[in-house]
């Protein structure tokens, strides 16, 4: 007999690999849209819960540009002490801007705020001007704020120290809130994904046992076997992807339309926006191949061998 | 010759070169089914053709399993053409499988495919170009006279024609070595003659031909030497005189 075709070729070759996945997923019926939907949702509730942070993300930080840390200077600082106080803090590395007004110029502007004036009001029983020098700083950056007011608070002749800390802190934890859930129940879904997806693949292993079966004894490798599962898997993963971005760009969209009638204007309404991004397509695309890969993996290592 | 070295003696020595597979003290059990193969020792020269006898759950099938590499030894070793079989060495047993064709009492056709489409499964997944292929098809279709079936599916054949395709399929990979498990047990009586005589005759083309079966009968009509599985134990009984 002739000896030929003994040595197993490396990769699948398109003639056998098509063929097999059309055979698969005729197999697979209903599940393979099954799977498809499973990894769908997880990627979709991923996508909203990613974008939403994001968002999040954008609105501390366009408040954050408007949080000014004001520094109250002590009274009676000698005039050295104040021109080294604002070379100091000029020099601090997270120092964006900083603008020093004048006791007298802020008692100036606290009275016309008031509409008052010595002669007529309750200010008179002041003798003497009794606000400070102050300080209105702006750090580089939104995580910069708190640590920047600290070291403020640190140099010499600083009485007190003001910034908006819980209105920016609790927009910070909503996010950090947001972004830990959003982690833990994709985590949760991946992992129900993954289970599930590898079951149903599974279940087209069992049925396609007698196949498989043949392909063993008649000398085909583990990979010549189970590739034709793995781009099963990883297409179905990557369609489910791309129906997650799909259907969160087409909300998001509505969602965004919806939002500008109902709070048109506003500096941070501007500046944040829902819409998720042909970016976050990719990655859940990507995302969706990796969970079928992870599937694929799982569920040779538990399948029913010939 | 029929060599009468085909129940060996226990051994660890070198093979000689013609032995293809070879058995060494194997022992076999099954909790479910407890005749089992008990330090059985075998030797298989190249060119021969068995038979191994032996009423049902004598071990016949796990014998051939034994050989196929679907199963392994609880005790002892099993060498095909001259290696070890390592069941966790993927690519090794992959290349001991081309040379190996097997064909099975239920013929085992996956019956969404054509006969052409059976048969070529074999090659298909071994990465066989296209034209090779489909020469290769049509020439052991023709060796087992299913050229005329080749677009149909298994329901629509006879069992003897499955059990055709079934050796078509075994022999399209250019085997060294058919195991043949009893491929006439599901066959009435003139059936499995042709389906004998058709092993017999690829046999004379040069293949080593290992066949089971319990049908004592059917060891009568040719000449080879015959095997028998007997309480665990393998035995040589002697060599009929009949000419096909």
């Amino acid at each position: 007999m002739a000896n030929f075709s003994r040595l197993p070729h490396p990769w699948p070759t398109l003639d056998f690999l098509i063929p097999e996945i059309r055979r698969s997923l005729w197999r697979g019926g209903w599940l393979n849209g099954a799977a498809v939907i499973a990894v769908a949702v997880t990627l979709f509730i991923f996508g909203w819960g990613w974008q939403i942070s994001h968002t999040l993300g954008a609105a501390v930080a366009a408040l954050g540009n408007r949080l000014e840390i004001t520094a109250y200077v002590a009274p009676d600082l000698p005039e050295t002490a104040v021109a080294r106080l604002k070379q100091e803090l000029a020099a601090l590395p997270a120092v964006e801007r900083l603008t020093w007004i004048g006791r007298d110029r802020a008692w100036a502007e606290l009275q016309a705020d008031l509409g008052l004036t010595t002669q007529q009001g309750d200010l008179h029983l002041f003798e003497q001007n009794p606000l400070s020098d102050e300080v209105k700083i702006r750090a580089k950056t939104l995580d910069q704020v708190a640590s920047l007011a600290t070291q403020i608070a640190q140099q010499q002749g600083i009485e007190s120290v003001q910034y908006l800390e819980r209105a920016l802190s609790g927009l910070q934890r909503l996010q950090r809130v947001i972004r830990t859930a959003t982690i833990a129940l994709v985590l949760l879904l991946g992992v129900t994904v993954v289970a599930l997806v590898s079951t149903i693949l599974r279940l087209i292993i069992l049925v396609r046992q007698p196949d498989i079966e043949i392909m063993i004894l008649v000398g085909a490798t583990q990979r010549w076997i189970y590739t034709p599962f793995f781009v099963q898997a990883t297409g179905l993963g990557g369609i489910g992807g791309a129906v997650a971005w799909l259907a969160g760009a087409s909300s998001s969209q509505h969602l965004q339309h919806w939002l500008s009638r109902q709070f048109s204007g506003g500096a941070i309404a501007n500046s944040v926006t829902l819409e998720w991004s042909w970016l976050l397509g990719v990655s859940l695309v990507l995302a969706g191949i990796c969970l079928g890969g992870l599937s694929t993996l799982l569920a040779i290592k538990t399948a029913p061998r010939g | 010759m029929v060599t009468a070295t085909a129940v060996q003696r226990p051994s660890t020595a070198q093979s000689s070169p013609d032995v293809i597979a070879e058995l060494r003290q194997v022992t076999k059990c099954f909790a479910a089914h407890p005749p089992c193969l008990n330090g059985v020792s075998l030797q298989l020269r190249q060119g021969e053709f068995y038979f191994l006898t032996g009423v049902s759950g004598s071990g016949k099938s796990t014998l051939l399993k034994l050989l196929s590499g679907q199963i392994t030894p609880d005790h002892g070793s099993v060498h095909l053409f001259g290696q070890a079989l390592t069941p966790h060495d993927d690519r090794a047993m992959a290349r001991l499988r081309r040379r190996l064709g097997v064909i099975f009492q239920d013929f085992k056709l996956l019956g969404d495919r054509t006969v052409a489409d059976n048969v070529a499964f074999t090659l298909l997944v071994r990465g066989t170009p296209k034209p090779e292929l489909q020469q290769r098809v049509h020439t052991a279709l023709k060796l087992v006279g299913l050229t005329a079936k080749a677009s149909a599916y298994p329901d629509a054949l006879s069992g003897g024609e499955q059990q055709r395709v079934s050796i078509a399929r075994a022999i399209v990979g250019g085997p060294d070595l058919l195991l043949a498990d009893e491929p006439t047990g599901n066959l009435d009586p003139q059936t499995s003659q042709q389906i004998l005589y058709l092993l017999h005759r690829l046999h004379q083309h040069g293949l080593t031909v290992l066949f089971t079966t319990h049908d004592r009968a059917l060891t009568q009509l040719l000449p080879h030497p015959i095997l028998r599985l007997h309480h665990g134990q393998l035995q040589q009984v002697a060599t009929p005189m009949a000419n096909p």
